[in-house]
Parts: structure tokens; sequence; C-alpha cells
């Protein structure tokens, strides 16, 4: 007798449950309703502030919203964004990064239009939006944060002594010279160098743009075709692996523990380290200690008709699809990249904004630092091709680095490396749907 | 009081009520262990990329053997890092062991301290503290210095990375410590003292006595770090990510890349698999030959 009791009064709470919560879910959404957003991204310690201030301010003016912030590193970023999106729990809006809107793009439904679900984006520029954004079925899925670039920063207080004493101009200046320079400068002290990178920076900041200046074309496109061959590989190589020859770059097997933040590398803490190879985003972060930094261009080589420059949005907002908040997380989302306060908050810590106005504010402001203004003038003078998504593939990009890692500790000589790399880049071109 | 009375499947409504009890633990285990397990086994004939998936037999397998070096390196390298590890582990644990069943006022005091690192686990933040000893401006490095050692490049070296990650796990040895002491301390101190008495030396007496009596013991440590070794993964991620030019590369972090970069969940489940059955090999190869050195004091 007292069991059937309990079980009735079990299954009446049950009931009592289960209509509560049809009840909540059939309540739409009102200005009144708690809501929840989750927002996902990955930075540095100076981005994530920026971040936090900016949505502090936002729930401070829409009490009833709470914001969730996901923030990490971006080491494991993309592998947990995929398993969120696996598992049908990703965030409701989230920072992603350009080269993997068609890894999700091509496989599942990640993306909810933007231009259909009220997005603000009337003061983005539309070259960049046309360029970057739309999906091939025409739906606006993606905003650009920021714009970005690549750039070599450098110690003015530790290189200026060196320009005059050798006679070089940074600014002007071919990759032979580069290395030429930077050996001179290591033979002079040799706890000085002039170049030292994020083990990625290699990749992308010196290979990929040699490569591009060999062969007035982007490596990897986007039908699986590569732009280049055995022999200009092999160069492109040659010309990586004698920075360290010379000693302008100080030696891979200790840098390559930095494998994202040159900034806790201790030579470049000490000045020793003079100049990097970063996107002009990062340019406030690792400039942030008692120096004086200036920005130059890529070094080029002779005849080159291309800089070899990554330039254009890297870092985007996307909207869930399958988000349950969907109204309230545009609403943020469009407080977020334009309205006037958030923008101040955020400054450059994602770029330069795409957004005509946020520029001009940033500009009135005054908090676009001088040497993020000198880094997107550069920048914007010396623009390359634009990526494929393909070459900006995870898999592709891990397949390069290990191969050119290989060439820089002398296991295989460039041209083995080329060999290979061209060999195992064709193997998984046929892994992957084309 | 006890109900004989049975249900219609033939179960007591006593044993009924056991599961229970046991029904949280049940319904972890199906749900996170068994279904899981099952559902690899499927996805590994399949070239289930986390979104969409398609029926391709063996094909997953037939790569996997015929047409993947990374999978032979990893593998390697792995069977590296494992055989060096245990060994290493159970000799250094085996040797604390040792020590640390004489009578001493410290014993106590010595046998937490020897304990303390395996609580940390795999945690992320023992694999930072790794990594900071061994940079290349690192603790290890600044006492070589005093020592007037050159510094060692041990993270940076494909040489020497492999070996830095080697000994994490040494360092972590206090669980089979603890259960090599347990052993020692059943060790009939008549057969000792007898060892003694026949002029065995300290050395004798520990591998004619002392070792075939913790046989069992040392068999169970053997196969429980084994497959814990394995599957050895933050600390490498943490670490070196596996490099540099893929030295650390091991196995798991391979299943890692091939599942959560390359989308390639299926391919990483017949890895997975794989894995699977070298340990099980690996497994029944130590039972059939424990006849041969493992003793135990029933005779059996």
């Amino acid at each position: 007798m007292k069991r059937r009791v309990m079980v009735c009064m079990l299954a009446v709470l049950f009931c009592l449950l289960f209509s509560v919560s049809l009840y909540a879910n059939a309540v739409p959404e009102s200005a009144e309703t708690p809501v929840t957003i989750r927002f996902s991204w990955w930075g540095g310690d100076t981005r994530h502030q920026a971040t936090l201030d900016a949505i502090s301010l936002y729930m401070k003016q829409n009490p009833n919203v709470r914001i969730e912030a996901e923030y990490s590193g971006f080491s494991g970023y993309y592998q947990k964004f995929v398993t969120q999106v696996v598992a049908g729990n990703a965030p409701d809006v989230f920072q992603i990064d350009q080269g993997w809107i068609s890894e999700f793009n091509n496989r599942g439904d990640v993306f909810a239009p933007l231009n259909r679900i009220g997005a603000d984006y009337s003061k983005f520029t539309k070259q960049v939006l046309d360029d970057y954004c739309y999906n091939s079925e025409g739906n606006l899925i993606v905003l650009p944060f920021g714009s970005n670039g690549s750039v070599f920063v450098y110690n003015k207080d530790t290189l200026n002594p060196y320009l005059e004493k050798f006679g070089y101009d940074i600014n002007s200046i071919s990759w032979k010279e580069f290395a030429e320079f930077g050996g001179k400068i290591h033979q002079d002290n040799p706890e000085v160098y002039l170049l030292s990178t994020m083990t990625s920076g290699y990749e992308r900041f010196v290979l990929k743009p040699i490569l591009e200046q060999i062969t007035n074309q982007i490596g990897v496109q986007d039908d699986q075709t590569l732009g280049f061959d055995k022999g200009q590989l092999a160069q492109a190589f040659r010309i990586l692996i004698h920075l360290f020859e010379t000693g302008a770059a100080q030696p891979y097997e200790e840098s390559v523990i930095y494998k994202e933040d040159v900034e806790d590398n201790p030579l470049w803490i000490q000045g020793k380290v003079i100049g990097s190879f970063i996107f002009l985003s990062n340019c406030d972060r690792v400039t942030d200690f008692d120096f004086n930094y200036g920005v130059a261009r890529l070094p080029l080589l002779e005849g080159a008709q291309t800089s070899g420059q990554e330039s254009g949005p890297s870092l985007m907002l996307g909207i869930n699809k399958n988000s349950k908040v969907q109204a309230e997380t545009v609403k943020f989302a469009n407080w977020f990249l334009n309205d006037p306060e958030a923008i101040k908050i955020l400054g450059t810590q994602r770029g330069v904004p795409v957004n005509e106005k946020a520029v001009e504010i940033l500009k009135n402001e005054g908090l676009i630092s001088p040497i993020m203004g000198e880094a997107v003038a550069i920048s914007n003078a010396t623009i390359g091709f634009k990526n494929s998504s393909l070459e900006m593939n995870a898999s592709v990009q891990a397949l390069i680095d290990e191969k050119m890692e290989k060439v820089i500790y002398g296991k295989v000589t460039p041209e083995e490396g080329a060999d290979e790399l061209i060999t195992e880049l064709q193997k998984l071109f046929k892994t992957m749907n084309p | 009081m006890y109900r004989k009375t049975k249900t219609f499947t033939g179960i007591s409504k006593n044993q009924i009520q056991g599961y229970y009890y046991i029904a949280p633990w049940l319904i972890g285990f199906l749900l996170l262990t068994v279904y899981p397990f099952i559902i690899s086994l499927f996805y590994s004939f399949t070239d289930f990329d986390m979104f969409t998936f398609k029926f391709v037999g063996l094909e997953n397998y037939k790569e996997i053997f015929t047409n993947d070096d990374t999978f032979y390196g990893s593998l390697t390298i792995t069977m590296i890092f494992t055989v060096a590890s245990v060994i290493g582990k159970l000799s250094v644990a085996l040797l604390c062991a040792l020590f640390l069943t004489r009578k001493s006022n410290l014993t106590g005091f010595y046998r937490t301290a020897f304990y303390l690192p395996s609580i940390f686990g795999g945690s992320v933040s023992l694999a930072i503290l790794w990594k900071y000893l061994f940079k290349t401006d690192g603790l290890i490095n600044g006492i070589l210095k005093v020592f007037s050692i050159s510094r060692v490049n041990w993270l940076g070296s494909p040489d020497t990375a492999l070996f830095t990650l080697i000994l994490l796990p040494l360092w972590q040895m206090g669980s089979p410590m603890v259960i090599f002491i347990a052993a020692l301390q059943t060790v009939p101190k008549e057969l000792l003292e007898a060892a003694r008495i026949d002029g065995a030396g300290i050395v004798s007496v520990f591998f004619k006595v002392k070792l075939p009596l913790i046989s069992s013991v040392l068999l169970f440590n053997l196969i429980q770090q084994t497959i814990s070794i394995i599957q050895f993964f933050t600390p490498a991620y943490i670490i070196t990510q596996g490099g540099p030019i893929k030295a650390t590369y091991l196995y798991s972090l391979m299943i890692y890349d091939v599942s959560f970069r390359n989308f390639r969940m299926g391919y990483a489940s017949a890895l997975s698999w794989i894995l699977f059955v070298i340990m099980i090999v690996y497994t029944i190869i130590l039972f059939r030959t424990a006849n041969k050195w493992v003793f135990y004091e029933d005779g059996d």
C-alpha cells in the first residue's frame, strides 16, 4: 500500500515537472524573460579582459540577459568547438577562424543565416562581406570581427643601432638581405637574433609568403590543385632554412616550445630577439614591454610580383543555427559589433574593425595604437592573395608544419621535404570531400 | 527480512533490490563505457566524419596497414615510450618499496613524499609544470648549470623530448610503490632469516626470495601500468603536442588528431580498436607465460 502511494506521488510529480518544462518552452522570449547566452572565443589575456568588460556592460544594460563566457587559448579551441557542434552543444555565438568556415559548411548546418535573422551589417565593408562571409546559397553566415594582416614587428631600441652600423633598410629588404643582416647581428652579439616566431608562424608568415612570391599564386587551391611544383617548394625551403643557417633566426629547437606566444619567449622579453612575424591583431599584445617597437612589411624576393602578405579578416563571428535564444543572441551580436561603447572597450583586440563606423570611433578616441595604425597602413599597402579555404584547413596546415619541421631539423633535404609534402598532400586530398 | 519470493523472471526480489542499489553505477557503465565501446566498433567500419557516415567495410583497416606511415611511426614511438616507462616506473617503484620497508622513524614521511606525485595524475597543471621545469631556461637546466653542465634542450630536441616525457610517469611511481610495499610486507620473515643464515647476500635474498614471492603483484602492476601508460595523452598534448618532428607523437595524440582535426571518426575508431587488440594480445601472452615466472603460494 505504501509503495503504491509512493509510486502515485512520483508519477504526479513527474507530470508536474514535465508540464512546467513544456510551459517554459512554450513561453516566447520577451524583454523580461531571463535569457542565458553562451559566447565562446579564444585569445590572450588582453582580449579576454576586453571582451569580459564588454559583456559585463551589456549585462548591466540588459539585466534579463546572462552571458556565459567560454574562453581559452587558441590551442585546442578548434577541437573543442568541433566536439560541441557534433554533440549539438555549440555555443549560441562564437568566434571562428576564417579558414574553418568551409570545413563546417561542407559537413553540416552550423551557421545561422545572419541576413535573415536581423543581424546589422550595414556598416561593414561590402567587399569584405562578399569575399569572406557568404556561403554558396547566398546566406551571410559570419561577420568579421576585424581585419588582419601579417607584418614584421621589431624592437627599435635593439635594431636601430644595427641598421646604422650595417646600412640596411628594414622597410625595404629582400629575404637574402634579411638573412645576411640577421647573420651579421648574431655574429656581432651571439645572444641576439633578428627573428623568432611561433612554430606555425614560420609556415604562415615565412614559408607561405616566400612560396607565393616565387609562384605568384596561392599554394593550395580550393579545387585541390597545388600552385607550386617540387622545385619551387624546395627553393622556398632553402630560403627558409638559410635564416637559421646564418643565425638570423633563433634556433628552431629553442623557440619551438613557444608554439603560440612569442611574448612568452624570454629572449623576446629581454629584447634579444629583435623581431617577429605576426598577425597585426597581436601587435599590442607582443609589444607590451618596455621597448620602442616598429613595424615593417614582409621581405620580398627579387622580382616578386606579390607581397605574399596575408590580409583579410581572420576572426569571424558566427551564430549557432540551433540556438534556442537566437533573437537575443542576434541582439547581443549587433551590440557587440556596432555599439560605440562596445567598440571603445574592445578596441583592436581582434584586429582593426571592418566596420567603418567602428574605425572612425577608434580613431577619434585615439584607441588605435600607433603601432597598430602603422601595421594596418603597411598591411593595406601590401595586400597579397586571398587565402583559399583548403589552404587554411587544419589538416593541411598540420602537414605543411610537419614537413617544414623535418627540413628545418635537417632530417630531410629541401628537395626530399618538397617531394614528401607534395605526395602527402595528394594523399590527404583523397580523404577529403572535394 | 530476507524475502525468498521470486518474480516471473526467476530473479528473487532481494536480487532486484541489489540491482536498484547498483543502478546508478550500472547505468553509467552501460551508457558511458559499453555503449561507446560497441558504437566505436561500428564506426570503425564506416567513414563517419561526425556529421554523416557510410559503411565502408574494412577500408579503414586496410588503409591503416597499407597506406599510413604515421600509424607505424606513432605505434613505434608509443611502444618505445611504454616499454621504457613501464620498466622504469616499476623498477623505481620496487626500489623505493624495498627501501621503505626498512624500519625507520622517517618511513611514514618518505612514503607520503614518494606517493604524492601520483596523486596529480595526468593533470594539465602538472604537464605545464613539467614543461616549465624542462624549458631551456627552466629549473632542470638551472641545476645542471650549478654543476657546470651545459644546458640541454630537453623539449626542443627530438633526441631528448621523448626521454623527458618518460620521466613523468617515472616520477609518479607512488601507486605501484604502495602495492609493492604491501606485497613485500607479506614475505615471511622466517624465509628471509633462513636465507641469510645460509649465507645469501642482499642481492640474492632479493632475487631468490623476495622477487618470486611478490611476482603475482609484479604481474598485476605490469598489466595495470602498461594499460595506463599506453594511453598517455594529456601531458604529451600539453608539453610537446607530438613534436618536435613527431618525436613524441604518441598513439593517443594520433587518434585525437585524426578524429578532431581531420574529422575522420571512423578511421580513428579503427585505430582505437587496433590498440585494443594489441593490449588484449599482450595481456593474453603475459597470462599464458605467467606460470613460468609467477609464484602463487597456494601452488596454482
